[in-house]
């Protein structure tokens, strides 16, 4: 298929895009959800917290300068070293490059928008509020204070009294949330929305890196999702998960904790090499070497890092053999991590490099920097060492070499790079390089000293320490490094922020000579482009001569809004052939309102006012529903033109729709969390020490039997309404939700009654497991319910036909995933006597 | 769906490997199967060394099958497969190398 040039009116189709994809300006653009103002806003807070995390490294490093030193107490100590790695890793490095990949991805896809602009608001209002709650501790003086995993039963209760370990919890799990959207849009719109003729194998690496990433966040999260709800639940109410004196166990939340933990060092690190992957081959003016290894390479390192997660606690008490394992699993990263080195270097070597800035921070933050990092990666993979090396220094400076280089570094180089297409404005050269090297001078004399520091016995996360034990010198030596550290960063960002002024430069047209299609005009137009480019070559604007010209004059697809719509292309996963288009909703309110919702529920639970935060939960239900009511479907045209020749079906409905992949996706995540619940039975069955629970007797099979019925009347009638809808009979299919809804809640009612009938959660981690599994399935059934209902509604008022009705797909495949987990729950929690004996 | 099994199929494979095998272990070991024999052969080794050959076989296939793909395809494959070709065998070895169940928390069977 060729493009072919849109109809005439092109002046008038331009303006006619521009309106359309404007923003209202002011305080109104809170309600902007396009993804260029979301990206900045995810990258601009991110570095907010950056700062202000830095600004505790410097604390720390004052503190640390010389010995017995008593400019911070402990406690205010151990707030701040938690908060610096919460901040940096939580507040800082996921969200950033959330942003990053939020801002170009379309771009450099060669689209318009992400699929689900509202769902990308959400995931930033999310992220934002979720900070809030965990920043506003610092003010109140009750920060988190147990180190940033926050290890029970050290953070307990009964040790932790305060509500600090709260802020962390609730905190984190709003945070998390952003994640796991995030996620969800960004895999469907890498798999889905890329330009015409954009095939796997053209797609950017950075494409290839945050989907690996993405993929990782929607398997990884889900655990400490899990972990901080069940510790939350401890906290407050008792439920003792972690408490090893009542059949729990501390080291379970590790597992859950690392399960995330090890494969977010890679969810940092993956998204900024595809940065540094992508402007290394610019300033080297050559494509990457090794393409095709490189993408084996960030696939490889995404799978391996979910097989890591025990390398954190070698020292806890695991069979030999289960540390050879993870041994063996940890070594083998540098296989992968080796790959994107080398073809780092053998792109430098093969091209025509040009030492800007950008590349700087490339080759010494990541070619040098992130290198002895994997270094001594290698060796803390390995147990002997890890073992000696465990909880001191040494580990400090590894894991700064790992993150640094890895993510700070070349993120620092994408700043640079990308700051003309995100700004129109050029960043200066000289105060771009004089940084580079004040951090990366400060940079290495913080963290190289403290290789030795750790080696010579000083332990982490200790305020202060004695005289004449041959620690002195190397911490006044990182102490200053760290001064020097934070010089290069303020210098920096404030260079960056010195081009916004009046009358500073404006750069050229792709001002590098970049090759994807982010640079065809800098800075792009606010609808990105004026028409959706056929695509032929991996490196657009360097392979196929014209190309930025001919989309300016509107060649392509979509050129011509057809009455204002936010249209993009939706094309197939493999070979991105153009099967759909989807007209996007413009500003809207109803992110922020569902993310505060949230909030308020969140909030009620830090407070313990718990009539606000179930007034908060009913909100954001509300807020949903009325978040996922469509326009009525005769108000959409079933085609728009694509081009002169081409006309494409509008997704709305199409079962092959972009809310089809979410579907899938969302539910991957839920099953990942699900699956790390039915591991915590089997872990504390096979592991805590009080178990199994003294009961006298187990409880009546009969109720929790008879209680299928309901559930499985509800998946029948629902898939009974589908089977009505394609023959288009919509009064069937409303008949047929409705009696799912009934079962449904027949089910909840003897749901709570066979509850009650479990032993207290309070009494013993199986009895806890028991009841929060229950409630899980509840919640399930619950969101079947209302999707159900919303389907009869819908079809009530004339929705939905035979070839259109995806609402009724996903609500058919949620209520049989929603059976299948009860297929799973069911024993875990009534046959548990019988399958969890000892 | 081929491109995914060609793209992702060796990692999916060594995944279920290193959770078969990890999951395996850790039972044995908690059932105090250390002794046990199969066929003359120790049980927890003989049955780690005949998933990890089993698992490389497939994996074996899937270079088989997806290295022949003109291309990225192929390439990627070929990359996929040896990776984890290795890494199964990597995980799989320290079964031979080293006593299954040394180092086992002493409270199993407590409570």
């Amino acid at each position: 298929m060729t493009a072919a040039r849109p109809p005439s009116g092109q002046r008038g189709e331009e303006e006619e895009l521009a309106r359309a994809w404007s923003s209202p300006p002011g305080w109104r653009s809170l309600s902007a959800v396009n993804h260029r103002p979301m990206g900045r806003r995810f990258v601009g807070t991110a570095m907010l917290f950056f700062l202000i995390a830095g600004l505790l490294a410097l604390l720390i490093r004052a503190q640390l300068a010389v010995p017995e030193n008593d400019l911070i107490g402990p406690d205010a100590y151990n707030q701040i070293f938690t908060m610096h790695g919460t901040m940096m890793m939580f507040l800082f490095a996921v969200p950033v490059l959330q942003g990053a990949a939020t801002w170009l991805i379309p771009l450099m896809q060669g689209t318009r928008d992400l699929p689900f602009p509202r769902l990308g608001a959400f995931s930033y209002w999310c992220f934002l509020f979720g900070a809030t709650i965990l920043v506003s501790s610092l003010l109140l003086g009750m920060a988190p204070d147990g180190g940033w995993f926050i290890y029970p039963p050290f953070s307990s209760r009964h040790y932790s009294p305060g509500p600090n370990i709260d802020f962390w919890l609730i905190g984190i799990t709003f945070a998390e949330i952003a994640g796991v959207a995030f996620a969800v849009e960004i895999i469907t719109a890498i798999l889905r929305t890329r330009a015409p003729g954009m095939s796997l194998a053209r797609m950017p690496l950075f494409s290839w890196f945050v989907l690996a990433t993405a993929g990782m966040i929607l398997l990884g999260f889900p655990p400490l999702i899990l972990g901080s709800i069940l510790f939350e639940l401890e906290r407050a109410f008792n439920w003792p998960f972690f408490d090893a004196t009542r059949g729990g166990d501390p080291v379970l939340w590790q597992h859950l904790f690392w399960l995330f933990g090890h494969p977010e060092v890679y969810i940092i690190q993956l998204p900024a090499l595809g940065l540094l992957a992508m402007y290394l081959s610019v300033h080297c003016r050559v494509p990457t070497f090794g393409y095709a290894w490189v993408v084996a390479a960030a696939l490889g390192t995404a799978f391996l890092s979910m097989g890591l997660w025990v390398h954190h606690m070698y020292a806890v008490g695991i069979p030999q053999l289960s540390l050879a394992f993870f041994a063996a699993a940890s070594t083998l990263v540098a296989i992968p991590s080796g790959i994107q080195v080398f073809s780092a270097i053998a792109t430098i070597g093969s091209g025509r490099p040009v030492f800007r800035t950008p590349l700087l921070f490339a080759c010494g933050g990541f070619l040098f920097i992130f290198t002895l990092g994997g270094l001594t990666g290698v060796m803390v993979a390995l147990v002997p060492f890890n073992l000696i090396a465990h909880d001191t220094q040494f580990v400090v400076a590894h894991l700064h070499y790992v993150l640094v280089g890895a993510a700070v570094f070349p993120l620092l180089g994408a700043l640079h790079h990308w700051w003309p297409a995100a700004v129109g404005r050029q960043p200066s050269e000289r105060a771009g390089k004089w940084s580079f090297w004040l951090l990366f001078i400060g940079f290495n004399l913080t963290f190289f000293p403290l290789h030795h520091t750790g080696l010579a016995g000083m332990p982490r996360r200790v305020y202060t320490y004695p005289a004449g034990l041959g620690w002195e010198w190397t911490n006044l030596l990182a102490s200053i490094g760290a001064a020097m550290f934070a010089l290069g960063a303020l210098l920096f960002l404030g260079s960056l922020l010195a081009t916004l002024r009046r009358g500073a430069a404006r750069p050229p047209d792709d001002p590098w000579q970049a090759g994807t299609l982010e640079w065809w005009r800098t800075p792009p137009p606010v609808y990105n482009f004026r028409a959706i480019p056929q695509v032929t070559e991996r490196y657009p604007l360097w392979q196929q001569p014209g190309l930025a010209a001919a989309i300016g004059r509107g060649e392509g697809y979509l050129a011509d809004p057809q009455g204002g719509q936010r249209l993009i292309a939706i094309t197939s996963e493999v070979e991105a052939r153009p099967e759909m288009a989807s007209a996007l909703p413009g500003p809207t309110w109803i992110p922020i309102i569902t993310a505060a919702c949230f909030a308020v529920l969140f909030l009620g639970v830090l407070t313990q006012v718990y009539p606000l935060a179930v007034l908060g939960g009913i909100a954001a239900w509300i807020a949903v529903v009325i978040w996922m009511w469509p326009d009525p479907d005769a108000a959409h045209p079933p085609t728009v033109r694509a081009t002169a020749e081409l006309r494409l079906p509008l997704d709305r409905g199409h079962h092959q729709a972009p809310g089809w992949t979410a579907l899938w996706l969302t539910l991957a995540a839920d099953a990942a969390l699900y699956a790390s619940l039915v591991f915590a039975f089997f872990f504390l069955w096979g592991y805590a020490a009080q178990w199994p629970p003294a009961v006298a007797a187990p409880p009546s099979l009969l109720l929790p039997a008879l209680a299928w019925a309901p559930l499985l009347a509800a998946l029948a009638a629902v898939w009974w309404g589908e089977a009505a809808i394609r023959r288009g009979d919509r009064g069937r299919l409303a008949r047929a939700c409705w009696i799912a809804v009934g079962a449904g809640a027949v089910f909840l009612a003897m749901q709570a009654s066979v509850a009650a009938g479990l032993g207290p959660p309070e009494r013993h981690a199986r009895d806890a497991l028991s009841h929060f599994t229950v409630l899980y399935q509840g919640f399930h059934v619950a969101v079947g319910m209302t999707m159900a209902g919303m389907v009869a509604l819908r079809a009530r008022r004339g929705d939905f036909a035979p070839q259109r009705h995806l609402a009724v797909r996903i609500a058919t495949r949620f209520w049989s995933y929603a059976v299948l987990l009860w297929i799973v729950g069911f024993p875990l929690v009534h046959l548990a006597p019988w399958l969890f004996a000892r | 769906m081929s491109a995914a099994l060609a793209l992702l199929g060796p990692a999916v494979l060594w995944a279920i490997h290193f959770l078969a095998v990890y999951i395996f272990v850790s039972l044995a070991c908690l059932w105090r199967w250390q002794d046990a024999t199969l066929l003359g052969l120790p049980l927890i080794e003989a049955v780690v060394a005949l998933l990890t050959l089993a698992f490389i076989g497939a994996i074996a296939a899937c270079g088989w099958i997806w290295g022949w793909s003109d291309g990225f395809r192929g390439r990627v494959g070929i990359g996929m497969t040896a990776l984890f070709a290795v890494a199964t065998a990597m995980v799989g070895l320290p079964t031979l190398l080293t006593a299954a169940c040394v180092g086992l928390p002493v409270q199993i069977g407590g409570g």
